[in-house]
């Protein structure tokens, strides 16, 4: 009997101290806790975007049962995924690539679209320098290309899917210095933005891709640079961003989130929070061709997943 | 003009302003050895904060360029040329590094911390890169202008390149300076407080010489001229000039009274007219009691008497006029005329001359002698017989006809003629010739 109880007070001082992060809430079970999530590599500095928001949402879900918000972030897309499907993030913000991504996998289902710095669509530009001769995508067979991230939309997906959608074959290189096969086009991530213009003007690879937003910024894309750089081609429209809910959320709190962030972006209240949420200026409900617009990318994404990787 | 004299005063304020200027040039020698020392020791301070420098630049560079290399590695492997420009340029940030460098295998510039790097895939071909680059593990250069410290970017023995980072020395020197300099600024505070005190030392030392110029001159210079200026003036015979005046007590003079005082006799006895009584005590000071005595008043007040000022004689404490002597000697028949002194003097031995006039033709022989004696010891007493008696010409008179004992006296004693007598004021002035000879062969014969 004795080390029955020993065993069970063993088993409430872990439960006690176990953090939160790696026992989160069963957002689905209570029904008082709003989790939003985040797929994060700095935690730390997002946890501090995301609370205002989430800080200002809350309060106004008390009619819907939500009391309580909580914070999720996940490493990488997978983790996310995972937390999707058992019901332990409610809401997630994301790019429109990952989000596809998520919908495919983990059945979320998008919200409503996001405007970030004014900013609701953007697009990936294809660029070279100045002085290699290349012009069209069709060029690039043989030659090597630079995206960002597998995360990143306009700087991976929607790109590599043009790409393939042209009928080029895509082989990943082992570095910038590599070569592809001649009837191939090559491909490296490079992380960043500055990366990737660095490698082009420096010649290590052919092209690069970056989203359209970034192109026009002159701390991401120095201007030293981009005056050596030609656009040779440039991708369609995709959503900026989207808030995306797990499948299995509950209606009336869906349709009250929706609710309380349409109204946010014409509130003063919120005008600071939304500023912190990753400059967020609004969110606007999913119009037929931003609809479209995600159908091709969703379709995109599972083609260069299944093709690519 | 006045002629310049290299008198007493010019001879002590020269030797004054020779100790001066001997101690202004020892303490001015003493401040430039001082200052001499002090930039020795902040020389030797330069040094050993030069050696430090070095060495703190040594350790601090090998860390940097370790921290680097490890931290370049990853980034280099994926060719994060975003990741090592950060890097670069954070460890550009440090105090004193002038250039950090990534580079190939082969030497050649990956990254140079700016934002375009205009120099990427350049050999790099400065005097330091040849060793640099063919290190394989840290290396440290200095250069005049640099410190060049280079460790290669290894995955496991894969070299993927390295990274150099110059330090530079004329900032690190500069710093070097601005210390020392900042050390000899305090040097000089304490040197100019240190200055402070010794010219107030200096000026208490001139002040202190200047003080005792001024007292020796006032004592000493002052009345020695005065005396001089006097001296010089008699000598001229300008006797009305500025008469001396001492204020000193403790000289020998003549005792007087000033007041009449118990046990002053009133008269001689048969002295009809006071004559003997007047001429006795009131001929040398008219209207003042003339005791006839030497004295000194010391300072303590007590009083010295050196013995008789007149022409009385004390033989061994027993007083006698002269007169007394004169007729015992008188009333043989070879002595015509006679005079005696008492050169009775406190500290001196006493000496009583006597000096006779012989009748023309008689000799001052032995049997003479021993009668002018015999008549002395008989009519007075053996205390009162002469050391020595003397054939004169002449005895000295006054016009009156009184015997000039006191000048005679003064005369043997060492005083000048001229001090003691007034020749115009005698019956035969030249009478005194003899004794002034015999004064001069008494002191000749005393100094020799």
């Amino acid at each position: 009997l004795r080390t029955t109880w020993f065993g069970l007070a063993l088993v409430l001082i872990g439960a006690a101290t176990t953090p939160a992060s790696i026992a989160p809430a069963r957002a689905g079970d209570d029904g008082q806790v709003l989790v939003l999530g985040r797929i994060s590599d700095d935690p730390k500095a997002h946890y501090e975007q995301l609370k205002p928001l989430l800080d200002y949402v809350v309060p106004r879900m008390r009619e819907v049962g939500i009391t309580e918000g909580r914070i999720l972030m996940a490493s990488d897309a997978q983790q996310m995924t995972s937390y999707l499907r058992r019901g332990r993030v409610d809401w997630v913000t994301e790019t429109a690539g990952t989000a596809m991504r998520l919908q495919e996998r983990a059945g979320a289902r998008p919200l409503l679209l996001t405007e970030r710095g004014g900013v609701s669509r953007y697009r990936g530009v294809f660029f070279v320098r100045r002085d290699s001769g290349l012009e069209t995508l069709a060029d690039l067979e043989g030659r090597t290309v630079a995206f960002q991230n597998t995360a990143s939309t306009s700087a991976y997906f929607a790109p590599a899917a043009e790409l393939l959608e042209a009928g080029q074959r895509l082989e990943i290189l082992l570095s910038p210095m590599d070569r592809p096969a001649l009837d191939s086009v090559g491909y490296v991530f490079a992380r960043t933005e500055l990366n990737i213009a660095v490698w082009v003007h420096k010649r290590l690879v052919d092209a690069g891709v970056v989203s359209s937003q970034d192109w026009d910024d002159v701390r991401r894309l120095p201007p030293a640079f981009r005056n050596d750089f030609r656009v040779i081609h440039q991708t369609q429209d995709y959503p900026r961003a989207l808030e995306m809910v797990r499948r299995d959320l509950d209606p009336k709190i869906e349709a009250r989130l929706r609710e309380v962030l349409l109204e946010a972006a014409a509130d003063p209240d919120a005008r600071e929070a939304l500023q912190l949420f990753f400059r967020t200026t609004g969110f606007v409900p999913i119009d037929r061709e931003s609809q479209r617009a995600l159908d091709r990318l969703r379709q995109g994404v599972a083609r260069v997943r299944e093709q690519l990787e | 003009m006045k002629k310049l004299r290299f008198g007493l005063q010019a001879r002590f304020v020269l030797a004054v302003a020779v100790m001066l200027a001997v101690v202004l040039a020892l303490l001015l020698l003493l401040l430039h050895r001082q200052k001499v020392m002090q930039q020795e020791v902040a020389e030797l301070g330069r040094d050993a904060m030069h050696g430090m420098v070095e060495q703190s630049l040594r350790r601090h560079g090998q860390a940097t360029v370790a921290q680097l290399s490890d931290a370049l590695t990853n980034p280099l492997y994926y060719f994060d040329l975003d990741m090592v420009g950060r890097i670069v340029r954070s460890a550009q940030k440090e105090p004193d590094v002038s250039y950090v460098l990534v580079y190939d295998p082969e030497g050649r510039i990956i990254h140079d911390g700016s934002d375009e790097i205009a120099v990427y895939g350049q050999a790099m071909t400065d005097p330091l890169a040849y060793e640099a680059i063919a290190a394989r593990e840290q290396h440290i250069q200095w250069s005049p202008q640099i410190v060049d410290v280079s460790g290669p970017i290894l995955v496991g023995n894969q070299r993927l390149g390295g990274v150099r980072v110059g330090y530079s020395i004329a900032s690190v020197r500069s710093y070097e300076n601005q210390a020392v300099s900042a050390a000899r600024k305090r040097l000089d505070e304490l040197n100019a407080r240190h200055l402070f005190w010794v010219l107030l030392l200096l000026l208490a030392l001139v002040g202190t010489c200047v003080a005792i110029i001024g007292y020796v001159q006032r004592t000493l210079v002052r009345p020695i001229r005065q005396l001089a200026n006097a001296a010089h003036a008699i000598e001229v015979g300008d006797y009305n000039s500025e008469r001396m005046v001492s204020e000193r007590q403790d000289e020998v003079g003549e005792l007087v009274g000033t007041k009449p005082i118990p046990s002053m006799p009133l008269y001689f006895w048969g002295d009809r007219d006071h004559q003997r009584y007047l001429a006795s005590y009131f001929d040398m000071y008219p209207g003042v009691w003339r005791h006839g005595d030497w004295l000194k008043i010391t300072r303590s007040g007590s009083c010295i008497i050196y013995g008789r000022s007149d022409a009385t004689i004390n033989r061994h404490g027993l007083r006698m006029g002269t007169s007394e002597l004169y007729s015992a000697v008188e009333a043989l028949p070879e002595v015509l005329d006679s005079l005696v002194v008492d050169l009775e003097y406190l500290g001196r031995q006493s000496y009583m001359p006597l000096f006779v006039v012989l009748r023309p033709g008689v000799a001052l022989d032995d049997e003479l002698r021993s009668r002018i004696v015999n008549a002395i010891k008989t009519a007075l007493s053996p205390r009162f017989v002469p050391d020595d008696i003397f054939a004169v010409p002449e005895i000295p008179r006054t016009l009156s006809g009184k015997k000039q004992e006191l000048p005679v006296k003064k005369l043997l004693l060492g005083h000048a003629l001229e001090k003691v007598v007034n020749r115009d004021a005698m019956a035969n002035p030249a009478s005194l010739d003899w004794y002034v000879a015999f004064a001069a062969r008494r002191q000749v014969r005393s100094a020799g």
